[in-house]
């Protein structure tokens, strides 16, 4: 998930740094025709990313599922929010993709479409947050005995969901800190996002010992 | 009813569970960039903060101050009654904790309504850019205290003493993350309502 990202954001789109909101229509538009065959593919590939990135999300929902009680608004509202805040972002790809897609388009519509991808890309951010929020309260709710999770992984998950929220402000600003190139629009979102990946792909793969060692007592498949 | 505060035989180690700190230290690391951007934009518009400064209510912001002050004592009085397992005053203070932090929101959405009347929106300068999404990201801080206090408090009523460990360090943990709240306040108050 992380190389394929990683593949897709700096060799594909080289959205990093993102264009800025502030370039001139006609700007926006000289990228998207230099770089329209990279876009294109980042954009198929994105497809993929996000298919993998839901199928994380219903693990995450399976593995809360064996937590103490497992809360079933919880599992739930990980599952649906989690999964439904990710397919948006798919939505803000294929965006990107149809303004490559015809790159002798005009520039403004070009822009449009630009400014779509980058607010349907950040601008749900309490949805995926949500859907880790969630994560973090059942880990923190789960038998102390025997958790699932480390407890401090519950802490991590809701310090991840706080933090990765500010990008709702994007759509305020089209320069600073806020805005969609901005630290805090940008920047920090995206590096918790992709702090939060590893750590859970480490717990899961430890999780995935307990259970083929049987330590783990199993509620329901 | 003695005021505690040596009811713990428990050795003394760091307050509450150390996962909590992931979310304290993350937190106070993220304020710290905040503050740190505040600084750099102050310096790039001098001018810009002290109009701002100016147009701020600095009675409103002492008054807010004066709330999570006292909220912070409320919760320190709370966590220590619920740490001698006196049910009756912990819920007691525990709600006049989150009281404050609902009093700080309503007195916040006054102060925000009173600048928007007066159009001065988050796009107007730079200072109002950073005032009002650092004061927004604190305020939710602020909802998600009085959440968890509220929260507390219910269950207070509802059962008596919590389980034990470790929803009996959860209260603690609640207390910390509120005078966090306090904290960063404080340092948000003097950023904007006296140094600007």
């Amino acid at each position: 998930m992380i190389v394929l990202n990683g593949f897709i954001w700096l060799g594909c789109w080289e959205f990093v740094p993102p264009p800025s909101p502030a370039l001139s229509a006609e700007e926006v538009a000289l990228i998207f025709r230099e770089q329209a065959f990279g876009i294109r593919l980042g954009t198929a590939l994105y497809m993929l990313a996000i298919a993998l990135g839901m199928l994380c999300i219903t693990t995450t929902s399976a593995a809360m599922k064996r937590m103490y009680g497992s809360y079933n608004t919880l599992v739930f509202a990980n599952l649906l929010i989690g999964g439904g805040g990710l397919l948006i972002t798919n939505i803000a790809a294929i965006f990107w993709g149809a303004a490559a897609f015809r790159p002798d388009q005009p520039a403004a519509q070009i822009q449009m479409l630009n400014d779509l991808g980058w607010l349907l890309f950040l601008l749900p951010a309490p949805t995926v947050a949500l859907a880790n929020a969630a994560l973090g309260v059942a880990t923190l709710l789960d038998d102390p005995q025997k958790p699932v999770f480390p407890r401090w992984y519950g802490y991590f998950c809701l310090f991840v969901a706080a933090f990765s929220i500010s990008s709702i402000v994007t759509g305020m600003f089209r320069t600073g800190p806020f805005s969609w190139t901005g630290l805090f629009g940008f920047y920090v979102p995206m590096t918790i996002a992709f702090m939060w990946l590893p750590v859970t792909a480490v717990l899961f793969l430890k999780l995935g010992g307990r259970i083929s060692r049987g330590e783990l007592s199993c509620p329901s498949r | 009813m003695m005021p505690p505060g040596t009811s713990h035989p428990r050795n003394r180690r760091l307050p509450a569970e150390p996962g909590l700190w992931i979310v304290l230290g993350g937190d106070l690391f993220m304020f710290t960039l905040f503050f740190a951007t505040i600084a750099y934009y102050r310096g790039l518009d001098p001018v810009a903060f002290a109009v701002g400064r100016e147009s701020l209510s600095l009675v409103l912001g002492v008054v807010n101050t004066f709330f999570l002050l006292t909220g912070s004592w409320f919760v320190v009085r709370g966590v220590r009654y619920y740490g001698c397992a006196n049910r009756t005053d912990a819920a007691r203070y525990l709600l006049l904790g989150a009281v404050t932090g609902l009093l700080f929101l309503f007195n916040k959405a006054i102060e925000w309504s009173e600048l928007a009347r007066r159009e001065l929106t988050p796009n107007s300068s730079e200072f109002y850019m950073v005032y009002y999404v650092f004061t927004a990201i604190h305020g939710f801080h602020v909802v998600i205290g009085s959440i968890l206090l509220l929260t507390i408090y219910g269950k207070l009523q509802r059962q008596g003493v919590l389980a034990a460990s470790p929803a009996d360090e959860s209260v603690a943990g609640v207390g910390l993350f509120w005078h966090m709240i306090d904290l960063l306040w404080i340092m948000l108050f003097s950023l904007f309502y006296l140094s600007a």
